[in-house]
């Protein structure tokens, strides 16, 4: 895998499992534990998706960084061969 | 330009093997709202003498025995089918009224009989598994006064009869997220095998 593959993993990894313990807090809002864990993962995908972005460009349009350049139209296009991970 | 059997126009054959074919298309200027003339002749039998083929309502009355219209007059002020037959003069296709023999429907009313909701209600019984031991069965829905609430059966207590409980899930054995993302959970617990047709990647017992 190449870096950015591994990087793009890793934030979808946090994604994924702070959608699992979302749902659990659905159904359960006042578990503590589940609480905790959603704010570990939280953390650790600010760091993920940080990490990205720094050596490959914006994830989401909300990633601008408030520069003088769209800086999201340089990356590639979803239709474009080097879009797809 | 050829046409085909149905009076449409074909491409040109070095179009047809150019590989990028429409096959059989229209003529210039057709627009798909605007409807073709037919260009197949229907033999004049299948038509008949007349554009309506449609029998006389008289004759359908009596191959479909349909309630009479007298009852419903009361509420709805519909003409009689023997109003309409006066007005209508489309010919009658002798043959599809004696091949057709649909079945009347106080035949059918004999043949499908609902029991009343009463009988239905007398065999009621209360599930064995929630019958309590030392009190009556529980009495038929429609039986119970709207005043007194349903009694909860001793082996069910606490619980509703035609509500779902689930059991609650609590938070543990929660999986590494590289591994709750590669088997689609985080939560052991509810990590089933798929029982389903294809290959089956779970690995666990």
């Amino acid at each position: 895998m190449t870096e950015r593959e591994i990087l793009l993993k890793r934030v979808q990894v946090c994604d994924f499992a702070l959608n699992d313990v979302a749902l659990f807090l659905d159904t359960h809002p006042d578990d503590q534990a589940a609480i905790a864990h959603y704010k570990k993962y939280m953390e650790l995908r600010k760091r993920a998706v940080a990490e990205y972005e720094e050596n490959f460009g914006p994830l989401t349009k909300e990633s601008y960084d408030g520069g003088a350049r769209w800086i999201w139209v340089d990356g590639p296009w979803p239709w474009q061969k080097e879009a797809s991970v | 330009m050829e046409k085909n059997k149905s009076g449409m126009y074909l491409e040109a054959e070095s179009v047809r093997n150019s590989g990028w074919s429409m096959g059989e298309y229209h003529s210039p200027g057709y627009y798909p709202s605007q409807p073709e003339p037919m260009p197949v002749q229907t033999p004049a039998r299948e038509l008949g003498p007349e554009l309506m083929p449609t029998p006389a309502p008289q004759q359908r009355a009596e191959v479909h025995t349909t309630p009479a219209p007298q009852q419903r007059a009361d509420a709805w002020t519909t003409p009689a089918p023997q109003q309409r037959a006066e007005t209508r003069t489309a010919p009658v296709p002798q043959q599809r009224a004696e091949t057709r023999t649909a079945p009347v429907p106080q035949q059918r009313a004999e043949v499908h009989t609902m029991p009343a909701p009463q009988q239905r209600a007398a065999t009621w019984t209360t599930p064995a598994k929630c019958q309590r031991p030392d009190t009556q069965p529980m009495p038929a829905p429609h039986q119970r006064p709207d005043t007194q609430p349903m009694p909860a059966p001793s082996l069910c207590a606490g619980m509703v009869p035609g509500m779902c409980y689930v059991p609650i899930q609590e938070f543990q054995d929660v999986y590494e997220p590289e591994e709750g993302f590669s088997r689609g959970t985080i939560f052991a617990e509810l990590d089933y095998p798929f029982m389903g047709k294809g290959e089956c990647r779970n690995d666990r017992a």
